[in-house]
């Protein structure tokens, strides 16, 4: 798999981990599992088992909503790819509406999905944290118990998953309410004056969330997104 | 502390101005809900922000002040130089004037170039030991700051992979890790910069260790390599007569700004007179750096330096701050170390590797009106009276009060 992430693909690579990860919050394990991302040799991005895009057509879904996938597997597997296709609309309508907190809650899951993505592949980013000998950031939004905690794992790279109340970072963001971190999922903050106004609060160790800004602003760049 | 204007012109600045304030004033490099966004006015240890909060000061302008903001000599000679102009299509007689000074005061200078900031010439510096000795390699410590030029910026943007091909590192103290790095690059190494001693920010400062310097300088010798001394951020703070003297060692170059000015706007780079051909063929220039009124800042700076045994001053000030403030954070249960030298020190608190207890403990200084900053390492004013001390601390001792209670 590592082979078929290159700085091309590496954008639309990311976008789908965005998804899946959107899908993990918003929706049943069952159906989140109909989202599971490749890439196949071919170049083609797959969800699931059998739906199966190309690159342009991805962007088309991502950017528009809707594109036609290759065709033959409705035919061969029609359940795996109608769920995958189901699902796939559900984390659309989520990142149109981010009306609900569990939509908000996979937008952010899915920004963190994506970032990590440039982290582990990107060819500047995947050295950003070189000299650190620490690497595990927490994500909460303020009055909420859940948290988000991603590290580097080893061999495994860096990975989001959910902050237990063992777990320990070197550096945590905390957003003011919800509507600051949804406008954060959408790439619609300014980070800058965010910190200002207490709309974002960083503490421990602020390099590491320095260059989780840098990569975050190279993936925001980079990466396609609804509506674009 | 009240903060609304400081607020208001941020959001005008962000508009302007990318990120609204950048580099190391950035408010997200300190303590962006605290700390104010702008100043408005300063005098001796105090300034005031744009919202008339008034700040008993320990960063100087982050060094760039030595004897206290708009001190009375120095602000003296600059208006007797605004009088007569500052730039001009010649350099201002007061350039002769401060290289004889600092020739005369740095006891292993023979020449003297001056610039506007310690960036200017750290890279100028390394470019005239590459030109001397015709090698490619410079080595540094790791995470020492020398400046924002691509070959040791610590931000992220703008570079490419060959900015730092040239450039290696080894850990601060670790004279094998240097050794290793010259005989490995045998006779490709140009020059070795190093500060004072470690003063990196987010991190406890590190003095050398016993015959470091000796060592440093015997294996520069050995390798042929200029021994660079980056004395940016302490010339003035260690000895009047450059730190290369409070440490026992001697540069081939070295560089000075931040205090040498007291706030006007000047570097310069001394160095021995093996050097001077080489200076002379590495270009240098900068449209405003023949600027007579920091010239006239830096000759009374100096002057008041030495005068005043003005270094001797801030290292005793600095030592009974730090030892005071240390048994305050005792009285506390909080294990605070003042780390580096003490007219320039950095807060460390024991087990505190990520830095939230002392962000916790500089934010309650900062409601009180002192501005202790958790990242970087503080600066002991020469404005600062014993009595200021004093308050200070009692100040200090509420807001570790206040933060244990939290």
């Amino acid at each position: 798999m590592n082979d078929l992430i290159t700085s091309k693909t590496l954008p639309l690579w990311a976008a789908a981990r965005s998804i899946y990860g959107c899908g993990v919050e918003c929706l049943s394990a069952k159906n989140s599992q109909s989202l599971v991302p490749r890439i196949l040799p071919s170049g083609e991005f797959s969800f699931g088992t059998s739906l199966i895009f190309s690159p342009k057509s991805f962007v088309k879904v991502i950017e528009g909503g809707f594109a036609l996938p290759k065709i033959r597997y409705f035919l061969t597997a029609p359940t795996g790819t109608f769920r995958s296709v189901i699902n796939l609309a559900r984390v659309g309508k989520a990142y149109r509406s981010a009306s609900q907190i569990k939509e908000i809650h996979g937008m952010l899951n899915g920004s963190l999905e994506a970032i990590c993505c440039y982290l582990n592949h990107h060819l500047v980013a995947k050295k950003a944290f070189d000299d650190e000998s620490s690497r595990t950031l927490t994500f909460e939004i303020k009055g909420m118990q859940r948290k988000w905690l991603i590290k580097m794992d080893g061999s495994n790279g860096w990975q989001v998953g959910a902050c237990s109340s063992l777990d320990r970072a070197s550096a945590c963001l905390a957003f003011n309410d919800i509507e600051v971190a949804k406008n954060a999922a959408l790439g619609a903050l300014d980070s800058w004056l965010s910190l200002t106004n207490a709309e974002i609060i960083l503490s421990g160790r602020i390099p590491l969330l320095d260059k989780f800004g840098y990569v975050s602003r190279i993936a925001q760049n980079e990466v396609p997104r609804p509506g674009r | 502390m009240k903060r609304i204007k400081s607020d208001l012109l941020f959001q005008n600045a962000n508009r302007v101005i990318p990120t609204g304030i950048y580099g190391h004033m950035a408010p997200g490099a300190g303590l962006p809900l605290d700390f104010p966004h702008f100043c408005s006015s300063g005098k001796g240890a105090r300034f005031t922000d744009v919202d008339g909060n008034e700040w008993m000061d320990f960063m100087c302008g982050f060094g760039a002040v030595l004897h206290g903001y708009r001190h009375e000599a120095i602000e003296q000679a600059v208006q007797k130089q605004r009088e007569l102009g500052s730039v001009f299509n010649q350099p201002h007689f007061l350039m002769v004037e401060l290289a004889e000074k600092l020739v005369e005061l740095i006891d292993f200078a023979d020449w003297a170039v001056f610039a506007k900031n310690g960036s200017d010439l750290t890279t100028w510096a390394i470019r005239v030991a590459r030109e001397k000795t015709g090698r490619e390699y410079i080595i540094k410590a790791k995470g020492a700051y020398h400046g924002v030029d691509a070959w040791c910026d610590p931000g992220m943007g703008g570079r490419i992979s060959s900015d730092r091909e040239f450039v290696l590192e080894f850990e601060w103290n670790n004279l094998h890790q240097l050794e290793s790095l010259l005989v490995n690059h045998s006779n490709q190494v140009a020059a070795v910069i190093l500060t004072p001693y470690h003063h990196a920010s987010f991190g406890p400062s590190e003095l050398p260790s016993v015959g470091f310097w000796k060592n440093v300088e015997m294996l520069c010798k050995q390798h042929d390599a200029a021994l660079v001394l980056d004395d940016v951020r302490c010339g003035w703070r260690l000895d009047d007569s450059g730190s290369h003297n409070y440490f026992g060692f001697c540069p081939d170059l070295a560089i000075y700004s931040k205090a040498l000015g007291n706030g006007y706007a000047i570097s310069a780079c001394v160095g021995k007179d093996k050097f001077r051909t080489s200076a002379a063929d590495v270009f240098l220039t900068g449209s405003c750096w023949n600027d007579a009124y920091a010239f006239s800042a830096a000759l009374a700076s100096l002057q008041i330096s030495r005068e005043n045994l003005v270094a001797k001053s801030v290292l005793e000030k600095g030592k009974y701050f730090c030892s005071k403030l240390e048994e305050v954070g005792q009285e506390y249960g909080i294990k605070l170390k003042m780390t580096g030298v003490p007219s320039m020190p950095y807060p460390w608190i024991e087990g505190d590797e990520d830095l939230y207890q002392i962000q916790g403990l500089c934010k309650f200084a900062a409601a009180e009106g002192l501005y202790f900053h958790p990242h970087h390492n503080w600066f002991i004013s020469n404005a600062l009276s014993y009595e200021d001390l004093d308050q200070a601390l009692f100040i200090a001792k509420k807001a570790l009060g206040k933060f244990v209670e939290q």
